[in-house]
C-alpha cells in the first residue's frame, strides 16, 4: 500500500467528517523519493512565462523539478526547453540566469557549441571523431520530454506519455484565463524575482498558500497595519467565513471571494491610501476590462480575490497584486521558493507603482505577512518531530458543511486526495 | 551646502545601528523625515527602481513606522522570540547630493541569530540625508543586499 511506504498516509473519513494526514508525509525521506518519482516526474510543472523570453534570442536558466533547464525563444521565434547539461561531459552549458540575443551556447569546459535549437554545431578538434559522430542527435542538447503553454504560462513534463497540458490543468484553465485577461495587451512577469527558502516540507507551503483560516490569526499585524492606514477594517470578518472553495480537478483548487477583502487591488478596488488622484484612472482600468470581457467575467477579474493551487507546486494568488509562486523540495524539511509578480503589459507608470507598493505590503520575504507564514511552516516542521506520539494533522474544517466557505479546508483535502492517489498509482514498467 | 564630516556621519550611523540592535525601532523610524523612505531592491535587480521593478521593501514614512510597530508586537511571529541582531557599519563615504540632501554610502554586515540559526546579511546602504540642527534626518535609505538570493536566510524579518 501507499507505494510500499508501509504506513497510512491519509485517513479520509467522509461519514464522520474527519480528514487526517499523517505527519510522516512531511518528514520521511522515502516519501520524498516516492514523490519525486510518482508526482514530480509525472505532473506538469511550471517553468516560466512567455514574457520572460519575449524576443528572439532571449533565454533564462531555471531549475524545475530539481533539474536545471534552459528556456529560450530561438531565432525563428519558437520556444525551446533544453536540459542544461553538456552531452559531452555534463557541465552546465549556460551559467547565466538570463540574457538576450543569444544564438548559441558554448560549454565552458571543452568548448562544444550548441545552437539555440540545441544542435551540436562545433566541437574543437573534430578530426578526432568519426564521421558518424552525432548522426543520431544524441550529442545535441537534450530537449525536455514535453513542454506546452497555456495563456502564457509555460509548463514542462518529464513524462513523455503525459496527458495534454490543457487536460491536466482542467478547471484551473478558467483561473489562469482570468489572470491572463487582466491586461488588454497581455501579462508579463516583472523584474524582481523573489528567491528564498523555507526549512519545512514543500506541501506545507501548498497548504498555506490558500489557507484563509490562518489569515486573521497569523497575519493579525498585517490587518492592524491596513486598518490603521485605510480604516476599512471595522466590518471585516477576520474568520473569513464567506466566499467559497472549488475543486478544479486533478488536485487543483481555488479559494475565492468577490469584493470582500479589505486590501486594495491595483485595478479596481480603490482604497484611501491610493490617493484621490488614483480613483479616476482605476475606474478607467475597470471599465476597459468590463467592456472587453463582459460583466460576469469582468467582475470576476476586477473584484475577485483568488488563491489558486495548481497541483503539485504552483500557486497563483490574485489578491493585493498577482503573485506566481513555485517551490521544490531539496530535502523533506527544506524547499526552495521562487515567486514573481505578474502584471499587465503596457500598464501605466502610476498603476504599476501602485501595484509594486501594494504587492510587498503583504507578499514576499520582507513583506508584512510572508515572513510570518515562513515562521509558521517552520514551527509545524519542528512539531512533526513528535510524529511518533502525535501523528495526525487534522484538516476537516468545513467537511460536513453544505456550503463550503473560503476559510474551510476543502482545497487542502483536494490536494491531499490527489497526492495520495498519485503516490499509490502503479505505472507500466514499474517493478 | 557644506558637507558633514565622515566622523559626524559615522556617529549618526552608529547611533542608528544601535537603535536597531537594541530593538528601539520606533525611535529608529523617527530618524526619517516626513517624506522618509526605506527601500530594498530585489536580489536579481540591485540597480532597479521601485516604481518599475518589484522591490522587496518599498516603504513610505507611514509604512516604515508601521513596520517598526509590527516588529515590536508579539504577533510578529517571525520575530517572536526576537532575533539577536548585530550591525557592523563600515566603508563610510559622504558625497554631494541634489536639492536639499546629501548622500551617504556605507557597507553593513548584519548578523542575526534565532532558533539556532545564524544568518548574515551583507549590504551596501545608500542614504539621502539632511542636516537637522546638530544631528541628521534620513530622507531615503536604500539597502542593496550583497546577496545573490535569500535562499540561505529564507526571509528578511529584521531591519537592515
Amino acid at each position: 500500500m501507499n507505494g510500499g511506504l508501509g504506513f497510512e498516509t491519509i485517513r479520509d473519513d467522509q461519514e464522520e467528517g474527519r480528514f487526517r494526514v499523517h505527519r510522516g508525509a512531511f518528514t520521511r525521506d522515502d516519501v520524498l523519493d516516492l514523490e519525486r518519482k510518482q508526482i514530480f516526474d509525472r505532473c506538469w510543472l511550471y517553468l516560466g512565462h512567455v514574457s520572460e523570453v519575449s524576443k528572439k534570442g532571449d533565454f533564462i536558466t531555471r531549475k524545475v523539478g530539481g533539474r536545471p533547464l534552459i528556456f529560450l525563444r530561438d531565432r525563428n521565434g519558437k520556444l525551446q526547453v533544453h536540459f542544461n547539461a553538456c552531452p559531452h561531459r555534463g557541465a552546465l552549458v549556460c551559467r547565466e540566469p538570463s540574457g538576450r540575443r543569444r544564438k548559441s551556447f558554448m560549454c565552458p569546459y571543452h568548448g562544444w557549441v550548441f545552437s539555440d535549437e540545441g544542435n551540436l554545431i562545433e566541437t574543437p578538434g573534430p578530426d578526432a571523431y568519426p564521421e558518424t559522430f552525432n548522426r543520431d542527435g544524441s550529442l545535441n542538447l537534450q530537449p525536455v520530454p514535453k513542454f506546452d503553454e497555456f495563456r502564457g504560462f509555460v509548463f514542462v513534463n518529464y513524462d513523455a506519455g503525459a496527458e495534454s497540458l490543457e487536460n491536466y490543468l482542467d478547471g484551473a484553465c478558467e483561473i489562469l484565463d482570468l489572470v491572463a485577461s487582466q491586461g488588454a495587451d497581455g501579462m508579463e512577469i516583472q523584474k524582481g524575482m523573489q528567491e528564498y527558502s523555507v526549512s519545512a516540507n514543500w506541501k506545507l507551503l501548498q497548504e498555506n498558500s490558500a489557507d484563509a483560516y490562518h489569515a486573521g490569526i497569523t497575519h493579525s499585524t498585517y490587518f492592524d497595519y491596513i486598518g490603521a492606514r485605510d480604516k476599512l477594517i471595522d466590518n471585516f470578518d477576520n474568520t473569513l467565513s464567506f466566499g467559497g472553495v472549488r475543486n478544479l480537478g486533478h488536485g487543483h483548487a481555488v479559494s475565492e471571494s468577490l469584493g470582500v477583502m479589505p486590501w486594495g487591488r491595483p485595478y479596481a478596488r480603490w482604497i484611501p491610501s491610493f490617493g484621490e488622484d488614483a480613483k479616476a484612472e482605476m475606474a478607467v482600468i475597470a471599465d476597459e476590462i468590463l467592456k472587453r470581457e463582459g460583466k460576469t467575467k469582468g467582475e470576476m477579474i476586477v473584484k475577485g480575490d483568488r488563491n489558486t493551487l495548481i497541483f503539485p507546486n504552483l500557486v497563483i494568488n490574485d489578491i493585493m497584486a498577482v503573485t506566481v509562486r513555485t517551490f521544490y523540495p531539496l530535502r523533506p524539511d527544506y524547499m526552495e521558493v521562487n515567486a514573481w509578480s505578474l502584471a499587465p503589459i503596457n500598464e501605466s507608470p502610476t498603476s504599476r507603482e501602485r501595484r509594486n507598493r501594494n504587492f510587498v505590503e503583504f507578499l514576499g520575504p520582507a513583506g508584512f505577512a510572508t515572513p510570518d507564514d515562513v515562521e509558521m511552516l517552520l514551527q509545524c516542521q519542528m512539531g512533526y518531530s513528535n510524529a511518533d506520539f502525535s501523528p495526525w494533522n487534522d484538516i476537516s474544517r468545513g467537511m460536513t458543511r453544505d456550503v463550503v466557505m473560503k476559510s474551510d479546508e476543502k482545497q487542502m483535502r483536494t490536494f491531499w486526495r490527489q497526492w495520495d492517489k498519485m503516490l499509490k498509482e502503479t505505472h507500466v514498467g514499474d517493478a | 551646502m557644506t558637507l558633514p564630516t565622515r566622523h559626524e556621519i559615522e556617529d549618526f550611523l552608529i547611533y542608528e545601528a544601535d537603535l536597531i540592535d537594541t530593538w528601539k525601532l520606533n525611535e529608529w523610524a523617527q530618524l526619517f523625515d516626513d517624506k522618509g523612505e526605506y527601500q530594498l531592491p530585489p536580489t536579481d535587480c540591485p540597480n532597479g527602481e521601485p516604481e518599475v521593478e518589484l522591490f522587496l521593501i518599498y516603504d513610505d514614512k507611514f509604512r516604515l513606522e508601521q513596520r517598526a510597530i509590527r516588529q515590536l508586537k508579539k504577533a510578529d511571529h517571525s520575530e517572536f522570540p526576537r532575533s539577536r541582531v548585530t550591525h557592523i557599519v563600515s566603508n563610510v563615504q559622504v558625497r554631494e547630493g541634489e536639492d536639499d540632501y546629501f548622500i551617504v554610502i556605507c557597507n553593513v554586515v548584519v548578523h542575526r541569530s534565532r532558533l539556532q540559526k545564524h544568518d548574515i546579511f551583507p549590504a551596501r546602504c545608500e542614504y539621502r540625508m539632511l542636516r537637522d540642527g546638530d544631528t541628521f534626518t534620513i530622507r531615503r535609505k536604500r539597502v542593496i543586499l550583497g546577496l545573490e538570493t535569500l535562499r540561505n536566510q529564507g526571509k528578511l524579518s529584521i531591519i537592515i
